[in-house]
């Protein structure tokens, strides 16, 4: 089947684009973006008018209860469910019934998603044999299987075999993926150990038992080089932890749930069940903290740890319900919340649910480049409606977000070029329409906070629109958090004409180039006067060296037709942060190492640009460049060194 | 659904009594003074009010119990109701019948009032949460978090040795960590409005965060004990010594048993409090226990009074007026 996606704004963050533009797929490809290619005839139009158009989803945990627990879920219902929420790669942790740890559980995995047909499905294989903690599992052969890595899961694994698995596991270069829980200090704990658990009385799981497992992780990953990936880190200490250690270079990738990063042990209030996880909530500040870690990009992927239950599983007194929340059906309207919290842009909080999940998985998703699969997800950032029970396709309908106001609904989602999830057309129009009606109330609310609108900005800007679309660049290519894309060329009202349009890309990769080129030059303390430029709000900056921040004014202000932050305030300070991890991580290629000033502050490379201005508890000594959260697999900018 | 007081009704009325937390003083105060107009019941000669009658109270009890049980039904006899009693353990939910299920078929009995004690926190509020509108539920102790009924009880205790909770000292010693009774009082106290409430034990025993609500953490029982005014000591299981959380009852008597030494660093009218049963020797010295300024045997009797008024006011409403 041939379709074209019109006139939608393609967010691509792995190429680095963000742009009205149209997407021509055949034969499950994306043939071209941009430009026609000669004699194409489409079966199917989708008109993406005022919609966001981006890779599809990539969810990197996703329990489906197939085999073992198929009276929770199904790989069938979850996966139809993942389509829903335009997720079209999931990834399973292997502690199924039977546990993944041979082939024949890998390709019964895989068959029965195939035949579902809803969504790509990756598996982790066992560490152990069984998960047991006792004997190795056969990773190669999980690996040739299709195990895309190995997990011991949730369950233990004492130091000895732990050093053996990974000494193995990098032998085979295969990534350990990590739940770090040190079972002696959770024992029996189900709510963290605090203000909470200490009302509620409940056994408590304590910070440490996070702590403790992330600092043993660490040596072992020094000790046997193994590629390591933390799985839903759930304090502000273990975040710090990991981050100094991707600062000394260890090749370690982190994620985090969607829902520590809006839920407190508070939420729990009297023995909400729904708010029964593993890791537990924590509190407000390790909230903060990992929000933190997350837009300084120590914390690069954000996954749902989509957990179905049936409903009996929570039916219980809170200790002996169930931990979980069927989650995957929120991941996308959460990572946008994040952008309405004024934390990331929006390609930004993309990036953490498509692109970088796929990089950390090794897999080729999470990107429009042409000739990728098409994996698309299509849906509309202002949108907004209240999630209820009957919304939910997952078989899981335990969620501690009802109630809720969520945007981002997705309208289609296309799995290998096929239409896997469409909304019907009366949905649609009201989607559109209603939707409209809200990016436009965004936007009067912004002017009325005194917001400038930019639009000469737009008019001034040159174009070389295709720029970037035809020199796809590789995976490894990207070497960072990218800078904030100008939304200008993202007018729902021009015309579809790619050439029409101003290019955003022209300017965010003259601007990515010469971040590259400048970077080294650049001191520290241009960092700061950067800061200080975002800080004043100054939009108007002229300053070559602002040209960056320039850029993500621009995106700001203009943005406020498609992506109209709901809090233009907070979130113009905050949003350049990401802006200009790019130019510091360059910074950091050309710097030498300086230790930590105090032991007990974390290399402030890391923090400090966030910091600075969101959580304003560290003094401004040191403005070192932000985390590549992407080192793992690119050239690290340390290796540069 | 869990956001608003469930123990209340639209009126402010007490609907169910789950936990301490939460309610206001006036209602503390009421269910005290609705327990001192039922003291004289006790020792009327014909010992029953039939405030209660045709209500049918039910004793689910998945843990064992003697005292709580025992008052429980005596003060619901004595309010004139049908008391059932269902001895969980050796019913349907060790066969695998869930609790929910459990409850549908009491609720098809026409109950009116469950009284639980279960080992899991948060079962009361559970239970409570998923019955027919109509049945009121009593909290008889639930895994940790709370036993709100001997909280009053001692409550009642205080009040009825010390008149003012306002410029009392209250020490509490012991296993804080493990105690619901210890929750429920810091809760009572706090809301009556007691100067100071401390807790008193080795750092094992006394969970982190504590602070928050609203005590004062002593490890040495000298200090802990200074100038008390109530000592409330608690119950020390013997299974602590397994979790590595104690050395052993002797060094445990050594720095935190009450003896007659230690008690004198509290004021010397000072009460002493234990919601039993008691380990002599182990938290608490015999002459202690057996002195004049132990009220644990008093705490029992009162528990009737109390637990009649709880009832009384959860389910004889239109009798209320009259008993407060």
């Amino acid at each position: 089947m041939r379709i074209i996606i019109e006139g939608g704004r393609v967010i691509d963050p792995a190429n680095d684009i963000d742009k009205v533009q149209d997407i021509y797929i055949a034969e499950g490809k994306i043939l071209a973006r941009g430009r026609k290619p000669q004699d194409f005839q489409a079966d199917r139009v989708i008109d993406a008018n005022g919609l966001v158009v981006c890779p599809g989803l990539v969810d990197m945990r996703a329990r489906l209860r197939e085999p073992g627990q198929e009276n929770k879920a199904t790989i069938a219902s979850e996966t139809k469910a993942a389509a829903k929420a335009g997720v079209t790669t999931l990834c399973c942790p292997p502690d199924t019934d039977p546990v993944i740890d041979t082939p024949a559980v890998v390709e019964l995995i895989h068959r029965r998603a195939g035949e579902a047909g809803h969504a790509n499905v990756v598996t982790l294989g066992a560490l152990t044999h069984r998960l047991r903690g006792e004997q190795l599992a056969e990773m190669c052969a999980l690996k040739q299987a299709g195990c895309v890595g190995v997990s011991n899961a949730l369950q233990p694994v004492d130091l000895k075999i732990l050093r053996r698995a990974m000494e193995y596991a990098a032998s085979q270069d295969l990534t350990v993926y990590l739940h770090p829980e040190d079972p002696a200090l959770s024992q029996q704990g189900c709510a963290h150990e605090g203000t909470v658990s200490v009302r509620l009385g409940l056994p408590g799981i304590p910070e440490t038992a996070e702590t403790v497992a992330v600092a043993q992780a660490l040596q072992l990953i020094d000790l046997t080089g193994v590629n390591a990936h933390f799985c839903q880190v759930s304090s502000d200490a273990a975040a710090r932890m990991i981050a100094r250690a991707q600062y000394d270079g260890a090749p370690i990738t982190v994620d985090v749930t969607a829902h520590h990063l809006f839920l407190t042990e508070m939420d729990i209030g009297y023995f909400n069940a729904q708010c029964h996880v593993r890791p537990p909530l924590r509190t407000q500040r390790d909230r903060d903290g990992l929000r933190e870690a997350l837009v300084n990009g120590t914390i690069s992927a954000i996954c749902s740890d989509h957990q179905p239950h049936d409903t009996d599983a929570k039916l219980a007194p809170f200790p002996a319900t169930e931990p979980g929340i069927s989650a995957i059906e929120t991941l996308l309207p959460l990572a946008l919340r994040l952008v309405d919290d004024g934390l990331l842009s929006l390609p930004d909080a993309l990036s953490r649910v498509t692109f970088f999940p796929a990089n950390i998985l090794e897999i080729s998703a999470g990107t429009l480049d042409v000739g990728a699969n098409a994996d698309i997800c299509v849906f509309h950032p202002h949108y907004s409606w209240r999630y209820e029970e009957s919304h939910i396709v997952s078989a899981g309908k335990n969620t501690p977000f009802l109630g809720w106001n969520l945007k981002g609904l997705v309208t289609h989602t296309l799995l290998n070029g096929r239409i896997v999830h469409e909304v019907d057309d009366d949905t649609l129009h009201e989607v559109i329409t209603q939707g409209a009606y809200e990016a436009e109330l965004a936007q009067s609310n912004s002017i009325a906070q005194g917001q400038p609108l930019d639009d000469d900005i737009e008019a001034e800007d040159s174009n070389e629109e295709d720029e970037d679309w035809f020199e796809p660049p590789s995976v490894t290519d990207i070497d960072s958090p990218r800078p904030p894309q100008t939304d200008r060329e993202a007018r729902p009202a021009e015309d579809t004409d790619a050439g029409a349009f101003v290019p955003p890309s022209a300017q965010t990769t003259a601007t990515k180039s010469k971040q590259k080129k400048q970077a080294a030059k650049k001191t520290a303390a241009a960092a700061v006067e950067n800061t200080n430029v975002l800080d004043s709000n100054a939009f108007d900056s002229n300053a070559s060296d602002a040209n960056a921040l320039g850029n993500s004014g621009g995106d700001h202000q203009v943005s406020t037709q498609i992506d109209a932050p709901r809090e233009p305030q907070t979130d113009s300070p905050i949003e350049p942060a990401a802006a200009k991890s790019p130019a510091m991580a360059a910074n950091d290629a050309n710097d030498t190492y300086k230790p930590p000033i105090s032991p007990f502050r974390v290399p402030s490379k890391q923090f400090a640009p966030l910091s600075d201005r969101v959580i304003k508890t560290q003094p401004e000594d040191d403005n070192r460049a932000a985390a590549d959260p992407n080192s793992k697999r690119v050239p690290a900018v340390k290796d540069d060194d | 659904m869990m956001r608003k007081n469930i123990q209340l009704d639209e009126q402010g009325r007490l609907k169910h009594l789950l936990t301490l937390e939460g309610l206001k003083r006036e209602l503390l105060v009421e269910i005290l003074d609705t327990a001192e107009s039922f003291t004289s019941v006790t020792g009327q000669a014909v010992k029953k009010v039939p405030l209660l009658r045709g209500k049918t109270l039910v004793n689910l009890f998945f843990e064992a119990s003697t005292r709580t049980l025992t008052t429980f039904e005596l003060a619901a006899k004595r309010l004139s109701a049908d008391v059932l009693k269902i001895n969980v353990s050796t019913s349907a939910t060790s066969k695998g019948e869930s609790l929910l299920d459990m409850l549908r078929n009491l609720e098809a009995m026409h109950c009116d009032m469950f009284i639980v004690r279960h080992g899991e926190s948060g079962a009361a509020h559970f239970i409570a949460s998923h019955v027919a509108p109509h049945i009121s539920v009593i909290n008889a102790g639930d895994g940790r978090h709370a036993h709100p009924t001997q909280a009053l009880l001692d409550m009642f205790t205080i009040r009825r040795h010390k008149g003012e909770f306002g410029p009392l000292t209250v020490a509490i010693v012991g296993d804080i960590m493990h105690s619901r009774v210890a929750r429920s009082q810091i809760h009572a106290l706090t809301t009556l409005g007691v100067d100071e409430v401390r807790v008193v034990g080795p750092k094992t025993l006394i969970p982190k965060a504590v602070e928050t609500l609203g005590v004062h953490v002593y490890h040495d029982m000298e200090y802990g004990l200074e100038d008390a005014d109530v000592v409330i000591m608690l119950r020390l299981q013997k299974e602590r010594m397994q979790g590595a959380l104690l050395p052993s009852e002797h060094e445990y008597y050594q720095r935190y048993g009450l003896t007659m030494d230690k008690l004198a660093a509290a004021k010397t009218d000072a009460i002493v409090m234990h919601p039993g049963p008691i380990n002599r020797g182990v938290e608490i010295q015999s002459e202690v226990a057996d002195s004049a300024q132990s009220v644990i045997l008093e705490q029992v009797s009162n528990g009737v009074a109390v637990r009649m008024a709880v009832m009384s006011m959860v389910l004889g409403r239109p009798a209320e007026g009259g008993a407060a």
